[in-house]
């Protein structure tokens, strides 16, 4: 396997956990595209400079800190409230909670199987269809409030499930 | 962990959260790390959820097709710009893109009278609006966009959603949008598609003559009275027949209008930018027409019927039915069908458009949109470039550049000019090249024009082997000679394609040698 194939590998494994850091942070969709479009070309740059002995997720985000502070620094748009500091933080719980083993996405699969249909269908409703709660609750005769602490608790029991099997797998 | 910091959580993922909200939130990050902890894995969880929702088909698992184009399908055919013009309900559309200063947190209701489902004027996220009659509203949303609202107009402002930094949805009427520029779409959904303002310069010089707001009433238009005048002529059809009458009930109407800046309009799978000065009418469930009026034919010859294991559990009477429309469909996109030949047979068989496509379909007979209809089959070759790709270069060294390198580039590939052009742009980080590509019918040649920020400029001649799915280029510039392949790795899902460009003086001698992996961008 040559170079270029072992970083490609390396970072379509990483991708989601790199975008969910990301997005975590901003907000904005094309910001996120945009900046892990830079993040997979500097890493590249830098993948002479990668130690094969640490986990690439976590040396990946190393740079995408940088990356995401020099945006926010640039655009000053986003939550003023977030403080630079917070992002390490971020990165760090990132780094200790990650977990390669198993597919994620996978694992996710087998647990949206396991909801009844109506959990599923609001999933759909907020993701699919970007619905938002008062949107739902308003076709389903529900109250705003329902419908957040409904998608809340499903996506905790989701978690669990995943983490389970994750776990399970490896 | 306490359901409190959870539902903080959440709403600071869904974008739901005031500030004063993730400032706590960030303060309980930094000080405690079971916090960032459950932070992070949420955070996972909904990044999967909408990789699952969205870059994912839930059926099947696989990822879902990147390029609809990649079937010859580049164009839809759910456009019809002559027989959509005279609904009843046209929710119109009139854009104004200005600069304009951010405004202040929140909405508000700036002038005119506005309802919500209870009855007061406060503007809530996420509930329906109504414009009461013989009534105007302006609304000023968050990121400082301006919205004046004719009466009957029923909106949802439903704020940051996903990567639009304002989704509205527009279910009636419609009105005037100011919008200053800013990161993110400002997408505007209707029944009918959506309308999605692009980039963020914009031209100050005002272009009248288009739809004039003004003079829209909305729910009042009778397709017989509707004057041609307001929108573009060659669309509106004064006299429609009874046929049409009949087949345009079905249809909504969405008109739009640029003043200056452009928007796109997205109708199912097809985008359509609509720039300064123009206006452009779109209908959903109509259907496609020549845009100029065609002498009426004869109705196409009979062909074979589809493979009878590909017909379902149709009765006679019902496949009989689908291989009528299928003629129509083949008559019709081909543009040798005017609108009212079109409405007439629809009656004569009984059904609409899209009841007939259901139907069709269901026999098995494959659609094709007009462009793809009209594409030959060295044409629809093209169709696997269609599409974003993430190209990794590497330059040799060689006589032109003895140092060699490697750079990244992001390479956008898409048809223009009527599907007859493909348009590529290759971005890096210092460099920008611009490619124009077609099949020649005349010389039966492929052929490619090049530009690039260093002032170059080419044009080569390709040949297609579809046994090895490569096109070879040459080019022969005086004593310079270059060839360059492009070779798809497979074949069926385009998803790889490696470029190999050598450019020798007439000694041999390599002047240029470059090789690039281009991989399709996964996108949403």
């Amino acid at each position: 396997m040559d170079r270029y194939d072992e970083f490609l590998r390396l970072l379509l494994r990483a991708q989601g956990d790199l975008k969910a850091f990301i997005g975590s942070i901003l907000r904005d969709y094309h910001a996120r595209e945009d900046l892990f479009q830079e993040l997979a070309s500097l890493c590249w740059k830098k993948f002479d400079d990668y130690d094969a002995s640490r986990p690439f997720g976590a040396w990946a985000r190393g740079i995408a800190v940088n990356l995401v502070k020099k945006h926010l620094s640039q655009t000053q748009r986003f939550p003023a409230s977030l403080e630079l500091g917070v992002i390490e933080s971020i990165a760090k719980a990132f780094d200790r909670t990650q977990n390669d083993a198993g597919n994620r996405l996978e694992a996710l699969r087998d647990c949206l199987d396991l909801l009844p249909k109506n959990s599923r269908q609001i999933l759909k409703e907020r993701y699919t269809n970007n619905k938002l709660p008062g949107e739902i609750a308003r076709e389903g005769n529900t109250t705003r409030d329902a419908v957040y602490k409904t998608l809340m608790r499903i996506r905790l029991k989701l978690h669990e499930c995943v983490l389970r099997r994750m776990k399970r797998e490896a | 962990m306490n359901e409190s910091y959870n539902e903080l959580i959440w709403a600071c993922l869904d974008g739901n959260s005031s500030p004063k909200e993730e400032g706590a939130l960030c303060r309980e990050i930094l000080s405690d790390g079971g916090i960032a902890d459950a932070f992070a894995e949420q955070a996972r969880m909904h990044a999967s959820l909408d990789a699952y929702f969205n870059e994912y088909d839930a059926a099947s698992f696989a990822p879902k097709p990147i390029d609809s184009g990649l079937n010859g399908s580049v164009s839809r055919g759910r456009l019809a710009w002559a027989a959509v013009a005279l609904l009843a309900l046209l929710p119109l559309i009139y854009f104004t893109l200005v600069r304009k200063n951010p405004a202040s947190q929140g909405y508000r209701l700036a002038d005119g009278k506005l309802k919500n489902s209870q009855g007061t004027n406060e503007i809530i996220e996420g509930e329906v609006l109504e414009v009461p009659a013989n009534s105007e509203a302006r609304i000023v949303t968050p990121d400082g966009a301006e919205a004046l609202l004719k009466s009957g107009t029923k909106i949802i402002f439903k704020g940051k959603v996903a990567h639009a930094r304002q989704l509205i949805e527009l279910r009636s009427a419609g009105g005037t949008f100011n919008v200053p520029p800013g990161k993110g779409e400002f997408r505007i959904e209707t029944p009918v598609g959506h309308v999605v303002v692009l980039g963020t310069e914009f031209s100050v010089e005002l272009n009248p003559g288009t739809i004039d707001p003004g003079t829209y009433d909305p729910g009042t238009i009778d397709p017989g009275t509707y004057d041609p005048g307001t929108i573009d002529p060659g669309t509106i059809d004064p006299n429609p027949s009874e046929g049409e009458r009949k087949m345009r009930k079905s249809a909504t109407l969405l008109a739009v209008a640029v003043v200056f800046g452009s928007v796109e309009v997205r109708i199912g799978d097809e985008t359509f930018t609509v720039g300064a000065g123009d206006s452009r009418v779109f209908a959903e469930a109509a259907p496609p027409v020549a845009e100029e009026a065609a002498p009426p034919v004869a109705p196409v010859a009979k062909e074979a019927a589809p493979p009878a294991k590909e017909k379902g559990d149709l009765d006679s009477n019902e496949k009989k039915l689908a291989a009528e429309f299928n003629q129509l469909y083949k008559a019709a996109i081909s543009g040798k069908l005017t609108r009212e030949k079109i409405g007439g047979w629809l009656q004569k068989l009984g059904i609409n458009w899209e009841e007939g496509k259901a139907l069709a379909r269901k026999a098995g007979y494959t659609l094709e949109d007009r462009q793809s209809a009209s594409q030959s089959a060295e044409e629809k070759v093209l169709n696997r470039w269609h599409g974003t790709w993430f190209s990794q270069v590497t330059i040799n060294p060689s006589r032109w550049k003895p140092e060699g390198t490697e750079q990244n580039e992001i390479k956008e590939v898409k048809w223009i000019l009527n599907g007859r052009f493909q348009q590529i742009s290759n971005r890096s980080d210092n460099h920008e090249t611009h490619e124009t590509q077609r099949y020649d019918r005349g010389q039966k040649k492929y052929q490619k024009w090049t530009f690039d920020t260093n002032g170059s400029q080419s044009y080569w001649l390709g040949d297609w082997d579809e046994k090895s799915q490569t096109m070879t280029w040459q080019f022969e510039g005086g004593e310079l000679k270059g060839t360059m392949t492009d070779h798809f790795l497979f074949a069926d899902r385009s998803a790889t394609y490696e470029t190999k460009i050598v450019i020798k003086d007439g000694e041999g001698t390599t002047l240029l040698d470059i090789l690039a992996q281009q991989t399709r961008v996964l996108k949403k």
